[in-house]
């Protein structure tokens, strides 16, 4: 038995399975088997013989096929119980949204190509995987929303480019070579740039957030620039000589949280608000990976909390997106008054993304801001500016959600039971991530 | 392979391109398309066993196919594609004999990291800027994903001089006809209202 048999293969055959199950089946045993995988992972080491059930078994790390592998390393792992994890909290949300069962066999196809394109070895043919992520969206929505088209566009300009590049930076030959190895570079950095996302190019997060149901465009605007930033910040580890590449992840990474987060404040789609989320977050991840020692690290541990605020943010969001008709601010005026505990989940997501203290993504932002003083008082200045950003949102959201005219009391709990718990148990998630970041630390 | 072929197939893959890019029917898109395959074979045996080139002629043929019918069945065969850029086939013509220069200038330059055959060096680098012709004017769905589909195509040429393995064929044959799937979906039938998540 092979880790890439239970974490990719499986799940791959999961998803196919639950296209042809019915919306109940798929949302049990959907959210049974995600957070199983999660649970196996956490319990089973890798390598090491066990003992269970009578039965002597050793799950191996690595699966090899025509000289190629895929390698389950301790980094992947954390990130499998994550992603499992949070996976099948999204899939729980399923059965209280209408129209989002779909989400269960795309969520489990989705999952086993990003462990394929963090394990495979040798990584270049995670570019050809990133291809074929933008080709399943495809299969996603007819006719096509530009989001998608632009996401599949840009990860095709940078295919060949992250092909070569990896292909020559392979072999010590060319990258010993002072002629050659600069234009090696320059084919990585305009790759990984087109790939992730990273400023100019990160326009279908927005667009991703506009036309998708917002359950769905949470989802995907979690998953996608993970996968992507995920898979730079490997090949980052991995090849010390394109530290080269750091200043560009720096300011481009500046740029997006600056943009975005201005872009945010003045955004009367909420839809498209929420893909400003995702890019800010891009860009906090590419700080993480290029202004510290151990960026890397620091990008794994702030990823929990970063899953938190999205599950959060896209599960109370629908609620509201289907109590209000819509996403435009003027639609969902006054409704925090009859789903107040949406509102103030929403509220809660924008603020931790915000870094306000307390919630879950509090002590990353500390970091990362302590980081950008270090390197600089300006970026410092910058960082804290970003976050002002995201806090006015929030603030303009509780205003828009609470806006009540004078004398008015109409307030009502239209929620029901179980999308209060559901709601409630997420805020207590992020408040106790807040307050105990350390477990994350300990599990890395 | 004969030189003289391989020029010959040059020759005939700029003419598909050129096809590709001046037509407004979808018919006849999908003809160049199906046509293009064979240069785009030929080329590709330069650098790989002619029986690994062969199979992708095969796995191209069958994605043209399944366009064409995907057309045929939701009725969209007759239909035109206008881009929302430039429409005048003067500029489709400009820009086509600039990617055969870019693509002759490339073969100098190109030599620092691989060498491919010049001709394919050169139809690889027409594939690759008539596809983006191709998706960055366009909105409409074929026209728009068949540009992504020539891209990696004309990707692929340059990338068989570098990498001949079967692996690497497995991968790319794959992709293709993951391609060609999730185009043929988009054009079989109509959206249903609501249909969408």
């Amino acid at each position: 038995m092979t880790a890439a048999y239970l974490w990719i293969f499986l799940p791959i055959l999961l998803g196919i399975f639950f296209f042809t199950a019915s919306r109940r089946t798929m949302y049990r045993w959907g959210t049974l088997s995600a957070l199983g995988l999660a649970i196996l992972a956490w319990l089973v080491p890798l390598d090491t013989p066990f003992h269970f059930a009578g039965l002597n078994l050793k799950v191996s790390s690595s699966f090899d096929f025509l000289g190629r592998s895929l390698s389950f390393d301790k980094q992947a792992v954390y990130i499998l119980i994550l992603l499992y994890g949070i996976t099948a909290m999204w899939f729980y949300g399923v059965h209280l949204l209408q129209k989002t069962e779909v989400l269960i066999p795309w969520g489990f196809l989705f999952n086993g190509l990003l462990l394929t394109l963090l394990t495979v070895r040798p990584f270049l043919y995670a570019a050809i995987v990133l291809e074929a992520l933008g080709f399943l969206l495809l299969f996603l929505l007819r006719p096509p929303s530009p989001g998608i088209l632009r996401f599949l566009a840009h990860q095709t300009l940078a295919f060949p480019f992250l092909l070569l590049a990896a292909s020559f930076g392979s072999e010590p030959r060319i990258m010993s070579d002072a002629a050659r190895a600069p234009f090696v570079i320059a084919l990585l950095g305009v790759g990984l740039a087109l790939s992730a996302g990273l400023f100019p190019f990160h326009s279908w997060m927005p667009l991703l957030g506009a036309e998708l149901h917002p359950y769905f465009a949470s989802f995907l605007l979690w998953l996608l620039p993970l996968s992507t930033l995920l898979f730079a910040g490997n090949i980052l580890e991995r090849f010390s000589l394109y530290t080269s590449l750091i200043s560009l992840f720096q300011i481009s990474g500046l740029l997006m949280i600056l943009i975005g987060s201005g872009e945010m404040l003045v955004e009367r789609h909420w839809g498209r608000a929420l893909g400003y989320a995702a890019m800010i977050e891009t860009g906090y991840g590419l700080l993480s990976l290029s202004l510290s020692q151990n960026g890397h690290s620091i990008l794994l541990a702030s990823l929990f909390p970063r899953s938190l605020n999205f599950v959060l943010w896209g599960f109370s969001l629908s609620i509201l997106y289907h109590r209000g008709h819509g996403l435009e601010q003027r639609t969902l005026e006054g409704l925090g008054r009859r789903l107040p505990f949406a509102a103030t989940s929403l509220i809660l997501a924008i603020f931790s993304t915000a870094g306000f203290p307390l919630l879950a993504s509090f002590p990353w932002r500390v970091i990362l801001w302590n980081e950008s003083s270090t390197y600089s008082l300006l970026w410092g200045l910058l960082f804290l500016i970003s976050l002002a950003g995201i806090f006015g949102h929030a603030l303009r959201t509780f205003n828009v959600l609470f806006a009540m005219e004078s004398g008015a009391n109409d307030w009502k709990q239209e929620e029901n039971l179980e999308e209060k718990i559901l709601l409630s148990l997420g805020v207590l998630f992020l408040v106790i991530s807040g307050l105990f970041p350390q477990i994350l630390m300990r599990l890395l | 392979m004969n030189s003289l072929l391989s020029w010959i197939a040059l020759a005939v893959l700029i003419l598909s391109c050129g096809g590709l890019l001046l037509a407004r029917q979808r018919q006849w898109r999908v003809a160049w398309l199906f046509l293009l395959y064979i240069p785009f074979t030929l080329l590709l045996s330069q650098s790989w066993p002619l029986s690994m080139a062969l199979l992708r002629l095969i796995t191209g043929w069958i994605v043209t196919t399944s366009i064409a019918i995907a057309l045929q069945s939701g009725r969209g065969l007759q239909e035109r594609d206008h881009p929302f850029g430039p429409d005048t086939s003067f500029f489709y013509i400009q820009g086509l004999v600039l990617l055969v220069v870019i693509g002759i200038g490339a073969t100098r330059a190109f030599s620092i990291l691989i060498t491919p055959p010049a001709p394919s060096l050169i139809g690889s680098i027409v594939l690759l800027g008539s596809g983006i012709f191709l998706f960055g004017f366009n909105t409409a769905t074929f026209p728009y994903l068949s540009g992504i589909l020539v891209f990696v195509n004309g990707f692929e040429l340059l990338y068989a001089s570098v990498e001949s393995s079967s692996f690497l064929l497995f991968l790319l044959t794959a992709l293709n006809l993951l391609a060609g799937l999730a185009i043929s979906h988009h054009l079989a039938s109509p959206v249903a209202k609501g249909d969408e998540p």
